[in-house]
């Protein structure tokens, strides 16, 4: 048998607020993203594991609050002044690329004070919560330390099965219902592994050119 | 804690309503006829999975049925649609269906309930952009007052020394140099005497500002060969504070220039009020002659909070938000979290924030919950042999018993616990989790994850001992 050889194209992530899926597992998350301009403070740290959702979620707070989105890299390249000038609302994801660069932590010190000076609000994301940090300044170790931090848990059964699906359908694979819930208990319970094996499934269907079932499941999952 | 005359549990309640479902009081007739159908051919896992959260619109002729996700709808239309549709025209002949997305995330912010801005301080107020950093004085954060320092044994020459400043028009010293680690209350007791001064005597000039920002603005005014309009500002000012001087450490022009800044206000007899992580002497990477002078007036330093402080300043802070903070829960924070003032206050901010947010109220446990990731020394990753381990301590059975084809009550239970706890606190499959249990199947891990769930669900004793095992295990 010839088997073809998949090309690699890529597929669109859904990433708007319609897309994304709540459970238990993110609803604080969540909730707290949808209270902005509410917050109590400048800063909110979201954190949970690669893959979580936390990218997703500030993308919809970017949408919201017409906020820009920064990279540690454009913090070691600007003045804080001027990161702010046409924006009072900002998010850094994987914020915790900061720690132990002197600069850039100098950096996201001062961007966090002059966001409190003119009332704007910055959203960090990061896989640990900043008190894991290693944060070597300590005036922006404490500022970061005093800000809420909403953690997006491991997902659940619930969650894992949304997402499955999600992964699915953001490449237009048409599977069951029955070859989803075959996957979810079988798998180490990480949207990482998920991804891999959703990224297998889809692999094996399209050098096969077969659909997926559960005996293809069955086989790679083994 | 209420906003706008919502008690906290309405306004959460109705939050979780608009992400989870909708009100159904404009729901088509025979909406609930088509609901049970979809029960009753689906099942009940399916239909939690799918349609609990359908929202229904319209009326019996057309109806919408709108679902939270596009994804949900697109999936729902795809799959289920057909049948969805034969099952409405067996209830209304002719009966058309539609699907869409109810969209509940993006609601534009002014639709958003406001809280009330006295329970929640240090909210933006308005629109505080109008030339961010342009101009010389900041705002000020309306917390930081006299009236809301609480003084003690370790802030309270600092605290009499700014008292001091504040309500002299002479200089009595100069500079005033406030120093102490972070989040001790160095701003705070500069915004204060800003405020006073602003209340009290309004035709005095105050500025403000972070020894950052003053380096900014001068670097610009290099940039933009303006330097005359920098100076400017600080000359007709009365009382100049810089905040954080320590920032302009090896920063040598920057340094320069406040020299000369600093000297022209003190031989015109106006206040300077100085802030640093350091005293004088100690500042790093500062020039000589600049270290000496910040040191010639008053140098007043603010220590770590004691204990009785900081149960203090904690009680001041719960009746400023307008919480209701047990004792119990107001001493497990001042005895754990001795670091700073600054993160001892965050704290309390974030446990009300979550209180009103999922209306939950403060308690030690939940207290414990929300600021896990400050309490807990380390995140390592819990396995399963310690898993089993505690639990077979804390039950009083073999650790053999864990992998045992043993069945008796006395060993099954507490490994079905083992099981359940595995699932929770760890990442593995399912058919891992059974290996480790001595070869058994992911469905027996099913079934114990099941059975500890009913348990718990009707035991309460049962459920507070599998939590204390989950609190223990995560240290």
């Amino acid at each position: 048998m010839t088997q073809q050889i998949p090309l690699p194209l890529p597929h669109k992530v859904a990433m708007s607020a319609d897309d994304f899926v709540v459970t238990s597992s993110n609803q604080e998350a969540t909730m707290w993203i949808q209270q902005w301009p509410q917050w109590p403070s400048v800063c909110s740290v979201i954190h949970g594991p690669s893959g979580s959702g936390k990218t997703h979620l500030m993308h919809m707070w970017l949408a919201k609050s017409h906020g820009k989105a920064l990279t540690s890299h454009d913090l070691l390249r600007n003045e804080p002044g001027a990161l702010i000038m046409s924006n009072r609302n900002i998010a850094i994801d994987d914020a915790q690329q900061i720690a132990t660069n002197p600069v850039a932590e100098e950096a996201l010190f001062h961007l966090y004070n002059a966001l409190k000076e003119t009332g704007g609000s910055l959203l960090l994301t990061a896989e640990k919560p900043p008190a894991k940090w290693p944060v070597q300044l300590a005036d922006l170790r404490s500022r970061l330390n005093a800000a809420p931090a909403l953690g997006i848990h491991a997902p659940d059964d619930e969650l894992l099965t949304m997402l499955l699906i999600k992964q699915f359908h953001d490449r237009q694979i048409d599977v069951g219902m029955d070859v989803v819930t075959y996957i979810v208990p079988r798998i180490e319970r990480t949207t990482q592994a998920l991804r891999e094996v959703v990224n297998k499934l889809d692999q094996a269907a399209l050098s096969e050119s077969r659909g997926i079932t559960i005996a293809l499941a069955r086989r790679l999952l083994s | 804690m209420k906003i706008e005359g919502k008690t906290a549990e309405a306004f959460v309640s109705e939050v979780s309503q608009d992400i989870v479902s909708h009100t159904l009081h404009e729901a088509p007739e025979s909406w609930p006829a088509l609901r049970q159908a979809l029960r009753e051919h689906f099942g009940e896992t399916a239909y939690r999975r799918w349609f609990e959260n359908l929202h229904a619109s319209g009326n019996d002729d057309v109806m919408t049925l709108k679902l939270p996700t596009r994804f949900m709808r697109d999936w729902v239309e795809a799959h289920y649609g057909d049948t969805i549709r034969t099952l409405w025209r067996q209830l209304i002949r002719n009966g058309r269906i539609e699907f869409g997305v109810s969209a509940p995330i993006l609601k534009k912010p002014d639709a958003a309930p406001a809280l009330n801005p006295a329970a929640m301080p240090g909210m933006p107020a308005g629109d505080a952009l109008a030339a961010p950093l342009a101009a010389g004085e900041c705002d000020l954060d309306p917390r930081f007052t006299f009236d809301n320092f609480v003084v003690g044994k370790p802030n309270e020459l600092a605290y009499a020394a700014a008292r001091r400043v504040a309500d002299s028009d002479t200089p009595g010293f100069n500079p005033l140099f406030l120093y102490g680690g972070v989040g001790l209350g160095k701003t705070h007791l500069m915004h204060a005497i800003a405020w006073h001064i602003r209340r009290h005597y309004p035709q005095r000039r105050v500025i403000y500002m972070s020894a950052e920002k003053f380096m900014y603005q001068f670097v610009r005014a290099l940039r933009y060969k303006d330097t005359v309009a920098f100076k400017d500002q600080f000359r007709s000012v009365d009382v100049l504070m810089i905040d954080d001087v320590q920032f302009i450490g090896g920063k040598d022009t920057t340094q320069e220039e406040f020299f000369h800044t600093f000297n022209a206000l003190v031989d015109r007899n106006r206040q300077v009020i100085i802030s640093a992580d350091k005293s004088p002497q100690d500042l790093d990477r500062m020039e000589e002659r600049l270290r000496s002078r910040l040191g010639w007036g008053l140098v007043a330093d603010l220590h770590p909070a004691t204990y009785e402080l900081r149960l203090g300043i904690l009680h001041a802070k719960a009746e400023k938000l307008g919480c209701q903070v047990p004792d119990k829960v107001m001493e497990f924070l001042a005895h754990k979290i001795t670091s700073n003032v600054r993160e001892l206050e965050g704290a309390l901010n974030r446990i009300a924030a979550h209180a009103q947010l999922v209306g939950r109220t403060i308690s030690l446990e939940m207290t414990q919950d929300v600021l896990a990731d400050l309490l807990r020394a380390n995140d390592r990753r819990i396995t399963i042999d310690e898993i089993q381990k505690k639990v077979a301590e804390h039950y009083n059975i073999r650790l053999s018993d864990m992998h045992s084809a043993r069945r008796a009550r006395q060993v099954a239970r507490p490994r079905q616990v083992a099981m359940y706890l595995a699932k929770q606190l760890t990442p593995r499959s399912l058919p891992e989790i059974g290996r480790k249990f001595g070869g058994r199947d992911h469905t027996t891990v099913i079934h114990a994850v099941r059975k500890i769930e009913e348990l718990s669900a009707y035991d309460a004793a049962f459920k507070e001992d599998v939590e204390l095992l989950r609190r223990l295990l995560q240290g």
